[in-house]
């Protein structure tokens, strides 16, 4: 049904500035018909204000937007073909469901009334509303009321649909019933999302592609798979999914593999297809925790980091174990909890060991090292 | 009368709540914390309606007797009527039009202040209420000194050849501009100004901005988003502010007296005039009776037509 190669939304070099602050930098990228894309960053990293440039209420200071392959940088939201629908929903609240749902083909006037009444009433069966057209949004549950605010956005057939952190303002289980509620709606109707969020996971569950952004630079753009397999930045690897980050530097390169010397003398193997990195280059070993498997320091010798654990975490399926290195370094692992050998006890030795394509590397040494999301304070700041 | 009822009925639940035991006490207690409004109002309110109704029905024992007796005399009410019926018409014009009038300044005012007063907006609304810290009567005054016939306005349309066009728009007469009907309204309107324009502040103020964006993202234009959403949500504002502006306009008596001539006096102006200078205490009653019925009346049918429970 889609063509995924017609390009729905073109940022060609947009750029906005307000004064000497820049908001967003060169964001140069388009986003296909009907893809669900979203743009992922801690909040200030100019992801918000790049939708409101796409939808209309921000012109760039730079560069140009296109829709459809035409240039509407300056063109007024309400002659764009895109709908939003916003953080808090910005339900009419003097209307009733169906009026304001059908807000947007009223204000078109091309629809008799007839038309319009049967179209709103599709959308709202869509988002399986249809019993409450005539309810006052205030007498609506949150989880209702982000059904209505799709319907009005998604009546309009738009040539692409923006969502402003949706479900920012929903409890965690409605959250997670609306994340695949939306990938419902938007499989159904066929219009490309864009979706702004903070929330790497719900970015990476529902997303074809994700940009990353931070202050204001788009740092990596790609399918949920390879953003977290292969992040192109530090930022990228602590924002998405958990990170263990060490500082290390490159030692030899052969043919497809590096091999680099923690800066606590720790050895580690790292297949890589890049030539990039040269001798003594200081570089970053990302290990996911779910790639690290505890094992018996004393009777396994070499290739792992050895640290005493801290805390072990049940998580039910899985449990989470910390592991404090010498120099005090936390390393993060994400084990099976049905196998964990009965010696894994906190305050037990262990080293930590993985499969041989479990490495990654990054040029530049990271902040901090160990674990990227063990500390409350860390990721507040990150938010 | 209605006093004493109302003291006994309170001693009455003193005296339950004092021997009631626990439970009379329990079960009283949501009405005890009523007391002081309750007491509030049977002094202040009940009271004088209570006593201005029995003098509105009363005779006066002779023509410079201030002592009264209670008669049914509706004679007071057709002398309302047929000697001040001209006062009561202007008294409800001039205060529809003032009205009127403050919404069509206020309006626009509140707007600008809610949507693109930025960082001035409390400046902006101190502006709005600071001429108020001055007393009414002067202000009032001051309005009289500012329309004069040698005053600057006048001064300024006869410069500018305006005074035809004025004459023509009924706003001026014979050259004046103060003692017409124009002034009357002009001084209720200003005097009444902010009366409007808090109360639309505030229900403007209250709009979420992404409800205006919404509407411009639902093919609205900016006009089409203030006549569809910004508009209807001010409503409330308007009526409260049409409530607060056109009750004691129609009631009031400065501005006709300071700003009018003979020909413009307002209902204020008589019952003032009956109940301090005539010493005619049941007509000046009878009046007051009147202009309270017909106020509350004209209250309710516009809040019936205004459909307030409709508003959010």
């Amino acid at each position: 049904m889609a063509d995924e190669q017609r390009a729905v939304i073109e940022l060609d070099h947009v750029q906005k500035a307000y004064g000497d602050f820049v908001a967003v930098h060169d964001a140069n990228f388009s986003i296909g018909n009907g893809e669900f894309f979203a743009m992922l960053g801690p909040s200030g990293c100019g992801k918000t204000t790049t939708l409101k440039m796409i939808a209309g209420f921000e012109q760039p200071t730079a560069g140009r937007v296109l829709l459809d392959g035409v240039d509407v940088s300056s063109v007024p939201p309400y002659r764009r073909n895109v709908n939003t629908v916003f953080q808090q929903y910005a339900l009419f609240p003097h209307m009733n469901v169906f009026d304001n749902v059908a807000f947007g083909p009223r204000s078109v006037k091309k629809m008799d009334e007839a038309r319009i009444k049967k179209d709103v009433m599709e959308m709202l069966e869509v988002v399986r509303l249809d019993k409450f057209a005539s309810r006052k949004p205030s007498q609506l549950s949150g989880g209702q009321q982000q059904r209505v605010a799709l319907a009005r956005a998604l009546v309009n057939l738009p040539s692409a649909l923006l969502l402003d952190e949706p479900l920012a303002a929903l409890d965690l289980k409605l959250r997670e019933a609306m994340q695949i509620e939306l990938k419902r709606i938007q499989r159904e109707v066929g219009i490309s999302f864009v979706f702004v969020t903070h929330d790497q996971g719900e970015a990476i569950t529902m997303s074809d592609r994700i940009a990353v952004m931070s202050e204001g630079v788009v740092e990596q753009i790609g399918t949920p798979t390879d953003i977290y397999r292969a992040p192109k930045s530090l930022f990228v690897a602590g924002f998405i999914g958990s990170a263990n980050l060490l500082p290390a530097i490159v030692e030899s390169s052969a043919a497809g593999v590096l091999h680099v010397r923690t800066t606590d003398g720790v050895g580690i193997r790292v297949p890589t297809s890049s030539t990039t990195f040269s001798i003594g280059q200081q570089v970053c070993v990302m290990l996911r925790p779910e790639r690290l498997q505890p094992a018996q320091a004393v009777t396994e010798a070499g290739g792992g980091l050895e640290g005493t654990l801290t805390d072990l975490v049940y998580q039910g399926a899985t449990a989470r174990l910390l592991v404090r290195q010498g120099d005090g370094t936390e390393l993060s692992a994400l084990v099976d909890a049905t196998t964990l050998p009965t010696w894994v006890q906190p305050g037990s030795k262990l080293s930590l060991v993985w499969a041989p394509d479990c490495p990654y590397v990054l040029a530049g040494w990271p902040d901090r090292a160990g674990a990227t999301t063990t500390n409350v304070d860390h990721v507040e700041a990150a938010l | 009368m209605v006093l004493l009822v109302l003291v006994c009925v309170l001693a009455g639940v003193v005296v339950l709540a004092v021997f009631g035991g626990p439970e009379a006490r329990h079960l009283l207690a949501p009405y005890g914390l009523m007391k002081p409004g309750l007491l509030w109002m049977a002094l202040f309110f009940l009271a004088p309606v209570w006593s201005l109704v029995r003098i509105s029905l009363s005779t006066k024992e002779s023509r410079f007797s201030v002592q009264y007796n209670f008669a049914w005399a509706w004679e007071n009410y057709s002398r309302a009527f047929s000697d001040f019926g001209g006062q009561f018409q202007r008294a409800f014009l001039y205060s529809f039009i003032a009205t009127i009038l403050t919404i069509v300044i206020g309006y626009p005012i509140a707007y600008v202040i809610a949507f693109r007063g930025g960082r001035y907006k409390n400046l902006l609304l101190g502006l709005v209420v600071i001429p108020f810290f001055t007393s009414y009567l002067i202000r009032t005054i001051a309005w009289s000194t500012i329309l004069a016939d040698q005053g600057p306005i006048v001064s300024l349309l006869s410069t500018l050849g305006l005074v035809d066009v004025f004459e023509w728009l009924r706003i001026m007469d014979n050259g004046k501009l103060i003692n017409t009907p124009a002034a009357v309204i002009g001084g209720l309107t200003y005097n009444f100004l902010p009366f409007m324009l808090l109360p639309i502040y505030v229900s403007l103020e209250k709009i979420d901005a992404n409800l205006v964006n919404a509407a411009n993202d639902l093919y609205s234009t900016p006009t089409a988003a203030f006549r569809k959403v910004v508009f209807p949500l001010s409503l409330p504002g308007v009526f409260a502010g049409t409530l607060l502006t056109f009750i004691p306009a129609a009631g009031d008596f400065v501005n006709a007296q300071f700003l009018g001539n003979p020909n413009t006096t307002m209902i204020g102006n008589s019952i003032q005039d009956q109940f301090l200078r005539q010493n005619n205490y049941p007509v000046a009653s009878a009046m007051s009776a009147v202009l309270m019925v017909s106020i509350t009346a004209l209250v309710l049918l516009y809040s019936r037509l205004f459909g307030t429970e409709e508003l959010v």
